[in-house]
């Protein structure tokens, strides 16, 4: 699963709140209030001003960017890439047929980019046509046709590229020829599945997608030189290794996981594109490994800004108690969630569930997992910045200073008919460490009201795919609590929950769905979504039904603490894709 | 001579098969012991539903389902002969001879990941290896010719401080100094030194302090000890009794003599070194051939670990050979 990775990479998911409007499909653009990140309204500098704003105004162009990365990206192919923070360089040079015009803050604009409007539907939403504007071209001067938009789509159904990426919300719903493999394999889709009419490009699908305009806002969705691809020698999975770019910028030199460089595109005019607008000449991003030497060049200006990680403990300690620095620092809310499950098959009785809810110490989880500055107590399951986000949802309030509420524990489980507690067994992720804290603050949490909770590891790399992802090893390990997290594919119910706590999404093995939840009220709110009927109220439902429903415990609320050189200008963090890492297709530096 | 030299190269080629069938047995086993498809390790992912038909016409175009002695006698033909890897997607790779398989997960062969770390090992390992040889002996000799002097005694107990400091300690200390603090350096990359050789010079620096720091630290000591026993003999006295002068028999006698083991030594750790600079590959940020086995290991990508570990087996082997034969030269009593 794309969330997968979008978990693995270590980066905690900023939040976004997004709205939809009554019928989503019909729209491409959505606000929503939600949580607030902290910054003054309207500033331009300052601790987490960019946040919510844009840092240092300016239109001035020039100058080189440096970046720096603890990783390389999982991909450069847009199709197979499922990092946030290398969704967010694939805006330096990819344009999708929509994408995010605002990025920061609580609400997103999804709006078009290589489209000339938002697609248009048929009356159930199961055909979408788009139509490309003129004058895009690709970085050899080609122009970019709906027939490279339809190849990137047939690339989606390649094994070892569509299949790392977040292509599956299109391919389980166009409608292709059964064991169609990819143009590799199989040639091209016929017209049943995606036709093209002069610049327009028409998705026929087998069922309601109607969230197709968020699809097409990732960049797997962003087109590939028809056939082509990056040239002789870089077709199939080797085009990571030299990706076209009809984008602003595009690469320069590419060194795998050691540097890339990006330098302004030629063949890009700023006529075509209402979403970016670049400043700077070049983007270097270094690739280094040594977080704290990365930190201390962010320190001292060698790097403006870290591509992908938060600041490590040290530097976090010294921004925070040096005003000069801190002011440079911004803490964006995540769209990404720490919960934990409880399982039904191994703790049946929902009084059980509910004693440990009630006497989880979510206060102390906080401070294991990094404090006020890595997130926020979660008492309520939608995060910031999905809709249906409301924090007076609160099913089992564990007391006011968050540590829990033990009289109602243990009232829960009186009513469970074990008043002394029972004995069950929390798993967690031995990767990385905070999260054993995590269990063992659980554990500690738990001991308060006699349910003895033994702590099981599972390595990282297994976690999720047989360990806690699979519905029978739980229930013959007996694993009754497990630590999870989670960060949306894209900010919209569907794209944060159907993973989670859909029944269609329950399988033997990788299974995201821990608890194995299969209520008809959440499985119907997200059939809705799809099929473009579902309004604020469901979701708010959605939200409540979720955070009741005892298998389902939130607990933090992600943030993300970056720096950023001064010399930076036209800062904002990139909250619907990146996870609050800033957006830096519209980024400069100060002359 | 020729008869010993070629009795060593055939107990080379006997050393490398025999690592590469260690190697290609614990490839053969990881898939058995971890209840995991081969492909997984092969290609870093499972593509394909366990028991469908394209994971099965995957296994068999990899070999999966012959006899082990037959996988094993394909993937060492394929190292001379070259090979193709298929997807099963439609793709298909050349990898050209000597082929030590294809990286799935970098997009590459291993012979050609090779050939971009090596260059980085090699100018780490032999800059830090003339720097730790020149220091060591220098300090070594200087302790020697004047045992129990302040030079001795300060050269002893820097040596003995170097040794008892490790790579992860010194590395960052000499970033906090020359990088942080200083800023004689800034952010150096590694830049092939045909390219820019005062870049190379200036990315490289550090790195070869920091190794020089730790391994010139032991052959200080090891050049003081075998000194003072080489000043010690019988012959060394004669020769001063001769009337030779005393830099000469310090340097064409002793020091001669003394430098036989130490140079033993000295191949053999180099040779080691060009697979375990990990750490300081990490400290200072390089693609070398120990970050190549790491992040080998790390994504659990089984043919970048075989070709690095038998890359660095044949340097390893192909020093201990050179050694022999040096020494063989030098001492005509190791022939017999």
């Amino acid at each position: 699963m794309m969330a997968t990775k979008r978990l693995l990479t270590g980066v905690i998911a900023a939040s976004a709140t997004i709205a939809l409007a009554a019928c989503g499909s019909t729209t491409s653009t959505s606000t929503t209030t939600g949580g607030s990140t902290g910054a003054s309204p309207g500033a331009t500098s300052g601790f987490d001003a960019a946040s919510n704003n844009i840092v240092n105004p300016s239109t001035t162009q020039g100058g080189t960017i440096n970046l720096v990365s603890d990783q390389d990206c999982d991909s450069w192919d847009p199709a197979s890439t499922y990092y946030g923070f290398c969704w967010n360089l694939q805006r330096l040079i990819s344009r999708p047929l929509m994408a995010y015009k605002k990025v920061n803050g609580n609400s997103y604009t999804v709006a078009p980019d290589l489209a000339t409007g938002p697609g248009k539907h048929n009356a159930n939403d199961t055909e979408w046509t788009y139509t490309l504007k003129t004058g895009v071209k690709w970085q050899n001067g080609k122009p970019v046709t709906p027939q490279d938009v339809k190849y990137a789509v047939e690339r989606l159904y390649t094994s070892g590229i569509g299949d790392l990426g977040p292509g599956f919300y299109l391919t389980n719903e166009l409608k292709a020829p059964k064991g169609y493999a990819g143009p590799y394999k199989s040639g091209d889709l016929p017209d049943s599945s995606i036709s093209i009419k002069g610049q327009s490009i028409t998705f026929h699908l087998d069922k309601p997608f109607g969230d197709m305009d968020y699809f097409m806002a990732l960049p797997a969705a962003a087109p590939v030189p028809d056939k082509t691809e990056g040239g002789p020698g870089f077709t199939g999975t080797n085009y990571t290794k030299h990706v076209m770019s009809d984008g602003p910028f595009m690469i320069k030199s590419y060194k795998p996981n050691a540097s890339i460089d990006f330098v302004r595109n030629p063949d890009w005019s700023q006529s075509t594109d209402d979403i970016r607008h670049p400043l700077a000449n070049e983007i270097d991003v270094t690739i280094d490994t040594n977080s704290d030497d990365a930190d201390q060049k962010l320190k001292d200006g060698t790097y403006d800004a870290s591509a992908h990680s938060p600041v490590g403990t040290t530097f976090q300690a010294q921004l925070l108690t040096d005003s000069s620095l801190k002011e440079n620092a911004d803490d964006p809310a995540s769209a990404f969630e720490y919960y934990m499950s409880i399982i039904p098959s191994v703790i049946p009785n929902k009084y059980c569930r509910e004693a440990v809810e009630y006497a989880t110490n979510k206060a102390s989880i906080l401070q294991v997992l990094g404090g006020p500055y890595a997130g926020e107590v979660a008492n309520s399951a939608t995060p910031p910045g999905i809709d249906g986000y409301d924090t007076s949802i609160n099913p089992f309030p564990p007391g006011s200073d968050n540590t829990g509420d033990l009289n109602a524990a243990k009232a829960a489980l009186a009513k469970c008919g074990k008043p002394n507690g029972f004995t069950t067994k929390i798993a967690y992720r031995t990767t990385p460490s905070s999260w054993k804290k995590w269990a063992v603050t659980e554990q500690a949490a738990l001991a308060r009201v006699g349910i003895k909770a033994d702590l099981v590891g599972g390595s990282a790399d297994s976690y999720f795919n047989t360990f806690i992802g699979s519905p029978a090893n739980l229930k013959n390990q007996g694993l009754g609590i497990t630590l999870n997290d989670w960060g949306a594919d894209y900010p919209k119910p569907y794209g944060y929950w159907f993973f989670i706590a859909d029944g269609a999404a329950i399988r033997p093995t990788g299974n995201y769905n821990t608890a194995s939840m299969n209520d008809p009220v959440v499985n119907g709110i997200l059939d809705k979504e799809l099929a473009g009927t579902a309004t604020s109220a469901d979701y708010t439902k959605l939200n409540q039904q979720i955070s009741g429903s005892t298998t389902f415990m939130p607990v933090i609320f992600a943030k993300n603490l970056y720096y950023r050189n001064p010399r930076l200008t036209n800062v904002t963090s990139n909250n619907a894709e990146a996870m609050g890492v800033y957006d830096f297709v519209n980024m400069g530096v100060s002359q | 001579m020729l008869r010993f030299i070629i009795l060593r190269l055939i107990g080379m080629v006997a050393v490398l098969w025999i690592v590469s069938l260690v190697t290609f047995a614990i490839f053969y086993m990881a898939p058995t012991l971890s209840h995991t498809n081969p492909i997984y390790y092969f290609m870093g992912r499972v593509p394909y539903k366990p028991g469908s038909p394209q994971l099965a016409a995957l296994e068999h175009q990899y070999g999966f389902d012959l006899p082990v002695y037959q996988q094993y006698w394909n993937w060492l033909t394929h190292i001379f002969t070259g090979t193709t890897y298929g997807t099963g997607n439609g793709e298909v790779f050349t990898c050209h001879a000597p082929c030590l398989g294809y990286s799935f997960k970098l997009h590459d062969t291993v012979t050609h990941l090779i050939v971009l770390a090596l260059p980085v090992s090699i100018s780490i390992c032999v800059g830090a290896a003339i720097l730790w040889l020149i220091g060591g002996v220098l300090i070594g000799t200087v302790s020697a010719l004047k045992p129990r002097s302040v030079a001795d005694r300060a050269g002893m107990l820097s040596s003995l401080v170097a040794i008892s400091l490790p790579i992860f300690f010194t590395g960052p200390l000499l970033l906090l100094i020359f990088e942080y603090k200083l800023h004689w350096l800034s952010n150096p990359e590694y830049t092939p030194i045909t390219q820019d050789p005062a870049a190379w010079f200036r990315s490289m620096i550090l790195p070869w302090i920091c190794l020089a720091f730790l391994y010139a630290a032991m052959y200080a000591r090891m050049t003081r000890s075998n000194m003072l026993e080489t000043l010690s003999e019988d012959y060394m006295r004669t020769a001063r009794s001769k009337g030779l002068r005393r830099r000469k028999v310090v340097v064409k006698h002793g020091l001669r003599a003394a430098l036989t083991p130490v140079a033993t030594i000295f191949a053999m750790d180099v040779a080691m070194l060009f697979g375990t600079t990990v750490i300081t590959e990490q400290i200072f940020n390089f693609r070398g051939l120990g970050w190549l086995a790491l992040t080998g290991i790390n994504s659990q990508d089984l043919p970048v670990i075989m070709g690095v570990t038998l890359v660095a087996a044949l340097v390893i082997v192909v020093c201990n050979v050179l050694v022999d034969i040096l020494y063989a030269v030098i001492d005509p009593r190791v022939r017999l």
